[in-house]
């Protein structure tokens, strides 16, 4: 794994670049070369088909580092070398998605969910450019040439089907003028000419059922490169019928450019400043298999069928750029988490007032358990908060509320108000029958809800601490810039 | 939660968990380890406690 970049002559192509909003990918990815936490680079080739890339990324992760890779040499699948590079973990660190939002990184804890959702709020209408100026199309592939196969696709984990594309696809509606982007992946089948989606989504699948009543193949783009503010506000949760290239917008800070596809024209627009667009149809009830696949909740997903589309076109930029999501890990956790943090955490603002923060940790995978703090609960405030989160995100498996003094952001501290101010008797409870997970959880249906503040209804002791005065008057870096030296004298 | 249960493949005899509906019919399985494609009855065993 080497730090220098600059061989692979990928990041200096910024220049000419979206000037307003959020950082587009090379902009981003410029601004981060040379700071070894956040980018590192593989110039040797590598085959992303066997392991080699997640092979790099366990290394990684079991040294508890999380940069972005890029691999500036990977095999496309038929082991010939790539007319991508292929870039892993962007999203991995909370730091770095404050930045792409336009943040400090200093603000990735409560102000990071907060901001997305105030930037998805606004939405931006997308604005169309020609064919000719959509850098996506400067290179189209089609007919026989038009397959997955020459794409560096990942496989991740030992028991996998095989390879994946895992960024988002977008579909538009049947007769409708809007279009939801959904993460699913894509596992290229037959010679790449075809592949089989996971699409779970509720919004998408509702798609198909629509266009699947009107028995005609569907138009369905896999995006496999984009402005990182663009896949943060591909996951947005908005309701049907919301165009999501306006909330992709809003996200970027600037309009989504959108360009005629090449299979269907501007009947179905794709991203013009993607780095590659795979257009594609799926067949009327034609299914495939696909998984097993190691999935969000750190387990397998198992085999099941799915939907099969069939390539019309894959169309990429000069040098494009590959992205894929290490799955299971923290940046398929970031991915989710940052969305579902601002919009509950904005719900509970509106409906409680006194709601200081709201954290979805990596050891429940950004999905399943939820932390919230608040200010002075009143009696019977902490379990109505977890009352109202389950009733808005029935996905949680856990929720629990602490007071505000307890950083949501910090598990240990969850897990010490939790062993010190909870009486399973009174504290926790145990809700039946709730919606069943997608996911396989031992808890199934069933939800537990925590109230871990600090017991208001008997004396109880408090935490001790060193009065914040004292605190206030001594500057740290002041008191220890000399301090060791003078010790060792 | 959907129904799982686990298959042995009868080619490279490692197992793998597939989803329900693929228990009966006429949908071949796919062996992640070797693509050997075979019916779930033909599965060298199958775990299908629930």
């Amino acid at each position: 794994v080497s730090t220098v970049a600059s061989e692979a002559g990928l990041l200096a192509a910024a220049t000419g670049e979206a000037t307003e909003g959020t950082p587009t990918l090379r902009q981003y990815l410029n601004r981060i070369v040379g700071r070894p936490d956040d980018l590192r680079v593989v110039s040797r080739e590598v085959r992303p088909a066997d392991f080699d890339v997640t092979g790099v990324l366990e290394h990684l992760e079991r040294i508890d580092q999380h940069p972005a890779v890029l691999f500036t040499h990977p095999q496309d699948l038929r082991g010939r070398p790539a007319e991508a590079a292929l870039l892993a973990n962007l999203f991995a660190s909370r730091a770095r998605c404050a930045e792409m939002l336009g943040l400090d990184p200093a603000q990735a804890g409560a102000e990071l969910g907060a901001a997305y959702a105030a930037r998805v709020g606004r939405t931006v209408t997308p604005v169309t450019v020609p064919s000719a100026d959509a850098p996506v199309h400067a290179h189209v592939l089609q007919g026989d040439d038009a397959t997955f196969d020459a794409l560096p696709a990942v496989r991740h984990f030992e028991m996998d089907l095989g390879p994946v594309l895992t960024m988002a696809h977008a579909m538009r509606a049947p007769g409708e003028d809007f279009y939801n982007v959904t993460f699913a992946k894509t596992f290229p089948e037959d010679g790449g000419r075809r592949g089989g989606i996971t699409i779970h989504t509720p919004d998408m699948s509702r798609m198909l059922r629509e266009w699947a009543r009107r028995g005609e193949r569907v138009p369905i783009v896999n995006v496999l490169g984009h402005d990182p503010a663009f896949w943060l506000g591909s996951l947005a949760l908005t309701p049907y019928g919301t165009n999501e290239y306006e909330t992709i917008g809003g996200c970027m800070g600037r309009p989504v450019r959108l360009t005629p596809s090449v299979t269907w024209g501007a009947e179905v627009m794709v991203p013009a400043d993607a780095e590659i667009v795979v257009e594609g149809e799926i067949v009327p009830g034609e299914r495939t298999v696909v998984n097993p696949f190691g999935e969000i909740s750190r387990q397998y997903q198992a085999q099941e069928l799915a939907p099969v589309m069939e390539v019309k076109a894959v169309t990429f930029r000069e040098r494009p750029i590959m992205q894929e999501v290490y799955s299971a890990h923290r940046e398929h956790f970031l991915l989710g988490l940052i969305p579902r943090e601002g919009s509950i955490f904005n719900m509970l603002r509106r409906e409680l007032g006194n709601v200081t923060a709201v954290n979805l940790p990596y050891s429940g995978c950004g999905r399943f358990t939820c932390y919230i703090s608040m200010k002075d609960p009143q009696e019977g405030q902490p379990k109505l908060a977890a009352l109202k989160t389950l009733a808005a995100a029935p996905m949680f498996q856990t929720v629990v509320v602490v007071d505000s003094d307890i950083d949501v952001f910090k598990e240990e501290d969850v897990l010490w108000a939790i062993n010190m101010y909870v009486d399973p008797h009174r504290d926790i409870d145990l809700l039946k029958g709730m919606r069943e997970p997608t996911d396989f959880r031992a808890m199934r249906d069933n939800r537990l809800l925590v109230d871990a503040t600090r017991p208001r209804h008997i004396a109880f002791p408090t935490r001790p601490q060193v009065p914040p005065h004292v605190l206030e008057r001594i500057n740290l870096d002041e008191w220890l810039a000399n301090g060791p030296q003078e010790g060792n004298q | 939660v959907k129904r799982i249960f686990w298959a042995g493949c009868p080619s490279c005899d490692r197992d793998f968990i597939v989803n329900w509906e693929l228990r009966t019919g006429t949908i071949p399985l796919r062996c992640p380890y070797c693509t050997h494609r075979f019916l779930a009855d033909e599965a060298a065993r199958i775990d299908e406690r629930y």
